[in-house]
C-alpha cells in the first residue's frame, strides 16, 4: 500500500498545476495507468514492489518539473471559455432572481382584475342584484401589425341596484414578439350594434364636453410576455343581437364580430 | 446525481459551451423583457410606439425640442398617408423607467394642423424663453410660403387669479419639406398672453389622443381658437386661404358615425 503511495504522490504532484478538474482527472489517470505498467514490469524482472515502485519514481524524474510542463499544456481556451460562461449564467440568475414577481406576473399571467369570471362565480347568485342575460363564447379576430386580437367571451347582465344593462365582452390579444410592447388600443375600439346605435371610443368621449355619451369602455385584465386579455363593456346596452366593435384609424378598419343570439344564461 | 455528473463531463467542452451559451441567450431574453424591451434611440421607441399603437409607418419629416413634463427632450414629427404624429420620451430617475408621448391626428382635408402636446401650464409660465414649432400639412405642392393668423380666446388661471385673454398673431413660413410647412412662434418670459395662447393652441390642437401628463387644469373655459391660413405658389398669388378647425375627435370614427346615422 504504502509502495504504491510513493506513485500516487508523484502523480498529484505533477498534475497539481493543471486548472480544470476534468483535465487534472484524466491527466492523473494516465500518469498512474503507465507507472503501474512500468511496476509490474520492473516486478516480473524480479524487484519487489517496493523496488520497483522507487524505480520508476526515480524514472519519472522531478515531478514539480513535470508539473510546469503539464499545467503549460492544459491550458485550454475551451475550458476557460466553459468556465467564463458558467460565470455569466450565475450572474444572470443571480439579476434576474429579485425580478422573481416580474416573472410571475408575466409567465403566469397574474391577472389584475378577473372581470366577470368573479361575476359569473359570486355575483350572480339568488341574493345579487345582478341577472345574467347572456354568456357565450366568440371566436371572432382580426390581425393588425403583428397583433391578434381575438374576441373570446361575451356577457350581458342587467344589474337591478342600478336599473342597467351591460355588456361585456373578453378580448385576447396576442403579440408573438416578446420584446415588443403590448398595444394601446383599448381606447380607440368604438361599436355598433344590431339596433344602430353608435357608441363612441373612449378617446372620442375623453375630448367631449357629454360624457354621458355611450361609449366603449376597456381595461387590462391580465398581462403576459405574448399575451394581454383586455375587458371592453358597454353600459346601457339595449336587447340587441350583435355588436360590432370597430378599430378604425390610420387607413385600418378592423371589425371583432360579437353575436349575441344563442349562447345562454345561468 | 454522479451519473448526471459523469455524463455531463463526458460531453465534449464545446458543446458544453454551446449548451451555457444557449441557456445565456434564453436568460438574457427574460432579462431584456424583463426590464421593459428598451430600445435606445428616439426612431425606435418612434417605430416601436407606431407598432404599439397600431398606425403608420410613417415619415418622419422633423426632430425638434421640445419640453415634456419637467424637462425638454427630443421630439419627432412623422407623416403617414392618414394622418400626422408627434412622438417623444422622457426619462424618470432611470434610463429604463420613462414615460413617453404618442399622439396621432388623422388628416382631415387638404390642411392638417399639428402643434406639439401642451406644456404644463404653470411651468410654462415660469420660465419659458422659447420657440413653438406648428406644422401645416398641406396637399398643394405648388405652395412655397405659408401665413397664418391665429385667433386664441379662453380664460387662464394663475394663482386663484382667472385671466381672460383675447390674442391674435401672424406667423408665416417658408416651405420646411415636401407637403409640410413649419411656423415658429417665438415666445418669451413677461408675454403672459401670448403664452397663454400658444399654451392653449397646443392644447387644443395636439390630438385627441391627449396627452395624460399635460397640466391643462388652468383653462377654465373650453378654450377656442381659429387658425386661417393663406398659402402662396412662387409668383406670391394667393392659391387658397382655409380657417382650420381644430378637431379632438377622430374623423374616420366620425365618418362612420355618419354613415350609421
Amino acid at each position: 500500500m504504502n509502495e504504491i503511495f510513493l506513485l500516487r504522490r508523484w502523480a498529484e504532484n505533477a498534475v497539481s498545476g493543471i486548472i480544470f478538474p476534468g483535465d487534472k482527472r484524466k491527466v492523473y489517470q494516465e500518469l498512474m495507468d503507465h507507472m503501474e505498467d512500468h511496476k509490474d514490469a520492473l516486478m516480473e524482472q524480479g524487484l519487489t514492489e517496493r523496488e520497483a515502485c522507487e524505480a520508476v519514481e526515480k524514472a519519472m524524474g522531478d515531478p514539480w518539473s513535470v508539473a510546469k510542463e503539464l499545467a503549460e499544456i492544459h491550458r485550454p481556451f475551451w475550458g476557460y471559455f466553459l468556465r467564463f460562461t458558467r460565470i455569466i449564467m450565475v450572474l444572470l440568475i443571480a439579476t434576474l432572481f429579485p425580478l422573481d414577481t416580474f416573472l410571475q406576473e408575466r409567465l403566469f399571467q397574474n391577472p389584475h382584475f378577473r372581470g366577470w369570471d368573479v361575476y359569473a362565480s359570486s355575483s350572480y347568485g339568488e341574493d345579487s342584484n345582478r341577472t345574467l342575460l347572456h354568456l357565450s363564447k366568440q371566436d371572432s379576430s382580426f390581425e393588425s401589425d403583428g397583433y391578434t386580437f381575438t374576441a373570446t367571451k361575451a356577457v350581458v347582465f342587467r344589474d337591478e341596484e342600478y336599473d342597467r344593462t351591460t355588456f361585456q365582452c373578453r378580448i385576447k390579444e396576442f403579440n408573438p414578439r416578446p420584446w415588443a410592447t403590448h398595444a394601446e388600443t383599448g381606447n380607440w375600439f368604438w361599436a355598433e350594434d344590431s339596433l344602430g346605435n353608435y357608441y363612441y371610443s373612449y378617446y372620442e368621449t375623453a375630448q367631449d364636453e357629454n360624457p354621458r355619451k355611450p361609449a366603449v369602455n376597456s381595461w387590462v385584465v391580465t398581462e403576459g410576455i405574448l399575451t394581454n386579455t383586455y375587458e371592453f363593456w358597454i353600459s346601457d346596452f339595449p336587447d340587441a343581437d350583435w355588436v360590432k366593435l370597430h378599430y378604425t384609424r390610420d387607413g385600418r378598419d378592423e371589425i371583432l364580430f360579437i353575436n349575441l343570439t344563442g349562447g345562454g344564461a345561468k | 446525481m454522479k451519473a448526471i455528473k459523469r455524463f455531463w463531463t463526458n460531453i465534449p467542452r464545446q458543446v458544453r459551451v454551446c449548451f451555457n451559451i444557449l441557456i445565456i441567450l434564453f436568460l438574457l431574453l427574460i432579462f431584456y423583457v424583463s426590464i421593459g424591451s428598451p430600445v435606445f434611440t428616439l426612431e425606435q421607441r418612434f417605430r416601436r410606439a407606431e407598432k404599439a399603437h397600431l398606425v403608420g409607418p410613417g415619415e418622419i419629416v422633423d426632430q425638434t425640442q421640445w419640453g415634456l413634463y419637467s424637462q425638454f427632450t427630443d421630439m419627432l414629427v412623422a407623416e403617414t398617408e392618414h394622418g400626422v404624429m408627434f412622438y417623444g420620451y422622457w426619462d424618470q430617475d432611470h434610463p429604463l423607467d420613462d414615460y413617453e408621448v404618442f399622439s396621432y391626428r388623422e388628416k382631415t382635408g387638404k390642411l392638417t394642423f399639428l402643434a406639439p402636446p401642451s406644456l404644463g401650464f404653470s411651468w410654462a409660465f415660469d420660465d419659458f424663453d422659447r420657440t413653438v414649432p406648428l406644422y401645416l400639412f398641406d396637399d398643394y405642392p405648388q405652395a412655397v410660403r405659408a401665413e397664418a393668423s391665429v385667433h386664441a380666446k379662453g380664460t387662464y388661471q394663475v394663482n386663484d387669479t382667472k385671466n381672460p385673454f383675447d390674442m391674435r398673431f401672424e406667423v408665416s413660413a417658408e416651405r420646411f419639406s415636401d407637403g409640410v410647412f413649419r411656423f415658429l412662434l417665438e415666445l418669451e418670459s413677461g408675454q403672459p398672453l401670448k403664452l397663454a395662447a400658444a399654451q392653449m393652441l397646443t392644447k387644443i390642437s395636439t390630438t385627441a389622443e391627449s396627452w395624460p401628463y399635460a397640466n391643462t387644469s388652468g383653462f377654465h373655459k373650453e378654450p377656442h381658437a381659429n387658425i386661417t391660413i393663406r398659402l402662396y405658389d412662387a409668383e406670391d398669388n394667393l392659391i387658397v386661404e382655409e380657417e382650420l378647425v381644430l378637431r379632438t375627435v377622430s374623423g374616420e370614427a366620425q365618418a362612420k358615425r355618419r354613415e350609421l346615422e
